[in-house]
């Protein structure tokens, strides 16, 4: 799995080769010889090769960059409190390199989550949690979970978050002046995000692009992808998504971009969640439940309504999300539990919020096995999403991205952040809410899946800041015509016609279009 | 030929998709009972009327229906058609001694009741846990259908018929039922595909892209407890929509587009691309197959109603042919969608008839055409079988061997009913 796949793999190639070895046929073969044999013939090399990768990642990302991060598990525990599954308090896990604006938002945003909850507790009188027995006793029966219940938060929260004002007061330097982003860091610029994005240029083939108009493209895409799937080697796969994967092998290179090989211990902790659902009623199961009813393009999602609401009421049960996140940036709720320790709530440490099921939609067009798009789902998370619900100043998080937007913004699409400006809408609380989305908000399943083939292929949620500002400098006519501000909203609010992967191009490929296209 | 603009149209059918294009055409409406109309968009049951009483169309006339239609819409015909079509393929392939017909089995096995009831009791008692499914021959929308898993439930039904009953209209066709179909988010669904022939010989036929599947409203189930629940086995939005999870803002109909996106994703492109190319073969077969008796009246041309059904193993099977498909709308989208429909078949089917006079009475600002098209001004049609292809690369055939084989003295090739081929098939995009 993620957090330490060596050695499992370890024991697996150990085991293997050891039984080969004890093979008659060996017998008079010198031992090393033998080995290496083995490694080639049983397709081991490049499982042994990806694990080695992934140490030489996990080490990279211990030691370079900020790094530090205290214990994982420090729920703070200290103050006290009655008996029985209730709300202590919100704990973040401590982390003491952090900008003082930073910890100041996650106090104040662990504390508007704790307060939600409490009164989504008071508004269903219901406890955190209750076993379907107690539930079905006389004593709940009448009660149901009223509509008007609120989500513990939305993506327009994270906004208003992000947008508060320091308290202390302080003159705070907001770069770009009138952006909204509490710290100021290094960004990449437009140049280096051109040189990392390389394979985004416009001379390349995409798919997503030239598979639609030259079908003899789409085959030897394909038949490349067989190829380095029957490989194996993780950086190849990488390689090949950052310029998109053909629909009928998506489901394979995303199982080894993110790692997962799913045999019977997966399988049988998925049905242990399951198994958990039926068991145990948790508060926020109504409000998963009522995300999951509502896709933003029910057209196209609504038969997977019934598929994605089951992932999520898993995942929420899934305690293993929370052990394996290692530096979990976003707040987690604790709860006391009767014998008095301190437990996440839910057991994933992940507070269920308003477009959880986003995430989850398009990959049903990707996964018809619920076991596969849990753990697609599940992976993609911890690898990715979660750092969009995460206050740090680590690079690829909510507020850096941000902080990339509006410098994108300000540096290439001076005169649209003006005119904005003047018409009193502000870039960021439009392309915020599409970001921390993924775009899976915005975007159809094709654009949407099109798109996150990058940000897996390159590891870089970048992407969807970067994407965010194409969609601004594509619609800038329209936009610099726009003369009052539900015009402008009405401008941005359907993305669903977009190609991503032209934007994409466009944007980063061709310097000389912009800047022309900026004067005009 | 010349023709007055603009045409003249009736219609027993107040439908708005109907009216609407007809008005935006011009075309003026002549009263009912007037025999002086131009385009006729006729229920089955006018058209049996009209082709009853004997009157002349003119070269200026036009009717949605072909006399003889229900050959292929009507369960029983289309199964004896489809019998009879199969054994004359077999035959011809033993003939030529070419090899046999591929897979084809374009419908569940299924029997006449109650003519055929000894040798479904003899199919039944081979495969005694199967389940069946009964159906009215000639009634829509779901009415009148049920399953049935045991031997007497049938005995009991055929009893409990007079044969005065079983005669004619009550006759049922029972046919094994599709107990593995392909589920998607755990629901059946079936596909509803629009199909217009213009022309049976040689034979034409266009395919709407915009078809749909439609889903039941809750999970499916092999359950024998369930299986009277209507909601669980059947399709029709005319049942769903009385089911407490249908929805007014999607009607339950997910697009060709997200059925093929998602077979890509999920099972191949490959796979995906056969399944679309067979459910074309199906509904060319099936054409084919009645492409003798239908009357192959020039003033005719039809748009059919094709429901299909994939299994598990991605095998699309043939379940029935309307004649006349719902012109109700349900959703905004499906409002468009049967807008274009009639659109673009008033289109190619007066631009086939009527020649370019057609252009003329179409207002200046008609769509634009692209006349490279195969479907000419109708870009949501495609073109999928083509039968004067086939017969033209026959006959040249023919004409460069024709010596040869008389000096060998082989039997002259070609031979009605050709099965189809790929020379006259189009493998349809559907998108």
């Amino acid at each position: 799995m993620l957090t330490r796949p060596s050695d499992r793999h370890c024991s697996q190639v150990k085991r293997t080769v050891k039984e080969e070895l004890l093979k008659p046929r060996y017998r008079d073969a010198a031992v090393d010889s033998v080995i290496e044999e083995v490694l080639s013939t049983q397709g081991l090399e490049a499982q042994i090769r990806n694990s080695i990768y992934l140490q030489n990642l996990h080490e990279r990302s211990r030691t370079g960059g900020a790094c530090g991060l205290a214990s994982d598990h420090a729920a703070d525990a200290s103050s006290a409190g009655g008996g029985g599954t209730e709300v202590r308090r919100s704990s973040l896990r401590a982390v003491n390199d952090e900008l003082d604006a930073v910890v100041e938002l996650r106090l104040r945003w662990g504390r508007m989550l704790l307060q939600n909850l409490r009164k989504l507790c008071e508004e269903a009188s219901q406890p955190l949690m209750r076993t379907r027995a107690t539930a079905e006793s006389e004593k709940w029966r009448s009660k149901r979970m009223p509509q008007k219940c609120s989500f513990l938060y939305e993506a327009s929260d994270l906004v208003d978050a992000v947008a508060q004002p320091h308290s202390n007061g302080s003159e705070e330097v907001r770069l770009p002046a009138w952006g909204i982003s509490p710290i100021r860091v290094r960004t990449p610029t437009l140049q280096q995000l051109r040189a990392r994005f390389a394979d985004l240029a416009l001379q390349e083939r995409q798919t997503g692009v030239d598979d639609e108009l030259r079908g003899w493209f789409d085959d030897e895409r394909i038949e490349e992808g067989q190829r380095i799937l029957a490989n194996g080697y993780t950086p190849l796969l990488e390689k090949y998504a950052t310029r998109g994967v053909p629909s009928g092998l998506r489901a394979r290179v995303w199982l080894g971009l993110l790692h997962l090989q799913l045999g019977e211990r997966e399988y049988s902790h998925f049905s242990d969640l399951q198994s958990e659902v039926t068991r145990v009623l948790l508060l926020t199961d109504e409000l998963q439940k009522r995300d999951a009813a509502a896709p933003h393009l029910e057209d196209q999602y609504f038969v997977f309504v019934a598929m994605v609401e089951e992932i999520l009421l898993c995942f929420s049960r899934d305690s293993q999300v929370y052990q394996l996140s290692k530096h979990p940036q976003h707040s987690t709720l604790v709860a006391r539990g009767r014998d008095g320790r301190h437990v996440p709530f839910p057991p994933s440490g992940v507070p269920p919020f308003r477009g959880q099921s986003q995430y989850a939609f398009p990959l049903c067009f990707v996964y018809a096995q619920p076991q596969q798009l849990y753990y697609v789902y599940r992976a993609l998370w911890m690898r990715f999403w979660s750092k969009l619900h995460s206050f740090s100043s680590r690079p690829r998080t909510l507020l850096t991205l941000c902080l990339l937007f509006e410098e994108l913004m300000q540096d290439n699409l001076t005169d649209v952040c003006t005119h904005l400006m003047h018409l009193d809408v502000h870039p960021t609380a439009i392309a915020l809410p599409w970001i921390i989305s993924g775009f899976a908000a915005v975007l159809p399943a094709d654009q949407t899946l099109l798109l996150w083939d990058r940000v897996l292929g390159f590891d870089a949620l970048e992407l969807l800041p970067v994407l965010a500002v194409a969609i601004f400098s594509y619609r800038t006519k329209w936009i610099l015509q726009a003369t009052n501000a539900e015009r402008v909203q009405r401008i941005m609010s359907n993305l669903s016609s977009l190609k991503v992967v032209p934007l994409l191009q466009t944007f980063l490929g061709d310097a000389e279009s912009l800047t022309s296209r900026q004067k005009n | 030929m010349a023709l007055h603009t603009p045409l003249r149209f009736r219609t027993d059918q107040e439908k708005y998709v109907l009216l609407s294009n007809f008005h935006k055409r011009g075309w003026l409406r002549s009263p009912d009972e007037s025999s002086e109309w131009n385009v006729f968009f006729a229920s089955p049951h006018s058209v049996k009327l009209l082709f009853s009483a004997e009157t002349r169309l003119t070269d200026a006339q036009l009717v949605s229906h072909f006399p003889n239609h229900y050959e292929l819409t009507r369960k029983d015909l289309m199964v004896k058609n489809l019998k009879r079509y199969r054994k004359e393929l077999e035959r011809l392939h033993a003939e030529r001694g070419v090899e046999p017909p591929p897979d084809f089995d374009l419908i569940p096995t299924t029997f006449l009741l109650p003519a055929d009831l000894a040798i479904f009791i003899e199919e039944f008692k081979r495969t005694p846990s199967s389940v069946w499914i009964m159906k009215p021959t000639s009634k829509s929308q779901g009415k009148g259908i049920f399953l049935i898993s045991r031997l007497a439930q049938v005995k009991r039904w055929a009893s409990s018929r007079t044969a005065q009953q079983l005669g004619g209209k009550d006759a049922y066709v029972i046919s094994r039922y599709i107990s593995d179909p392909l589920l998607i988010g755990g629901k059946k669904f079936d596909l509803r595909i629009y199909v217009l022939v213009l022309n049976y010989r040689p034979l034409k036929v266009y395919i709407f892209k915009k078809g749909f599947a439609r889903f039941t409203t809750i999970n499916y189930t092999n359950d024998f407890s369930e299986m009277d629940n209507e909601l669980v086995h059947l399709t029709n939005v005319a049942i769903q929509k009385h089911a407490d999870g249908y929805s007014a803002t999607h009607g339950g109909k997910w697009s060709l587009k997200n059925l093929r996106q998602y077979l890509e994703g999920t099972r191949g492109t490959a796979a995906a691309a056969t399944l679309m190319e067979e459910i074309g073969w199906i509904i060319v077969h099936s054409l084919k197959a009645c492409q003798n008796v239908i009357i192959n009246d020039k003033h005719c041309f039809e748009c059919y109603g094709f429901d299909i059904m994939i299994d598990n193993k991605l095998k699309p099977w043939l379940l029935e042919v309307n004649a006349s498909p719902s012109l109700s709308t349900t959703t905004a989208s499906d409002k468009m969608l049967k807008l274009q429909l009639i659109d673009e078949m008033l289109d190619l089917a007066v631009a086939q008839h009527f020649g370019d006079a057609s252009a003329s009475a179409r207002p200046a600002t008609a769509r634009r055409r692209a006349p490279a098209d195969a479907a000419g001004g109708a870009p949501h049609f495609e073109l999928l079988y083509d039968e004067a292809v086939e017969l033209e690369a026959e006959r040249a055939r023919r004409d460069e061997t024709a010596g040869v084989a008389r000096r060998k003295g082989s039997a002259p090739p070609g031979r009605w009913p050709n099965p189809p081929t790929r020379r006259g098939f189009y493998a349809p995009h559907w998108s």
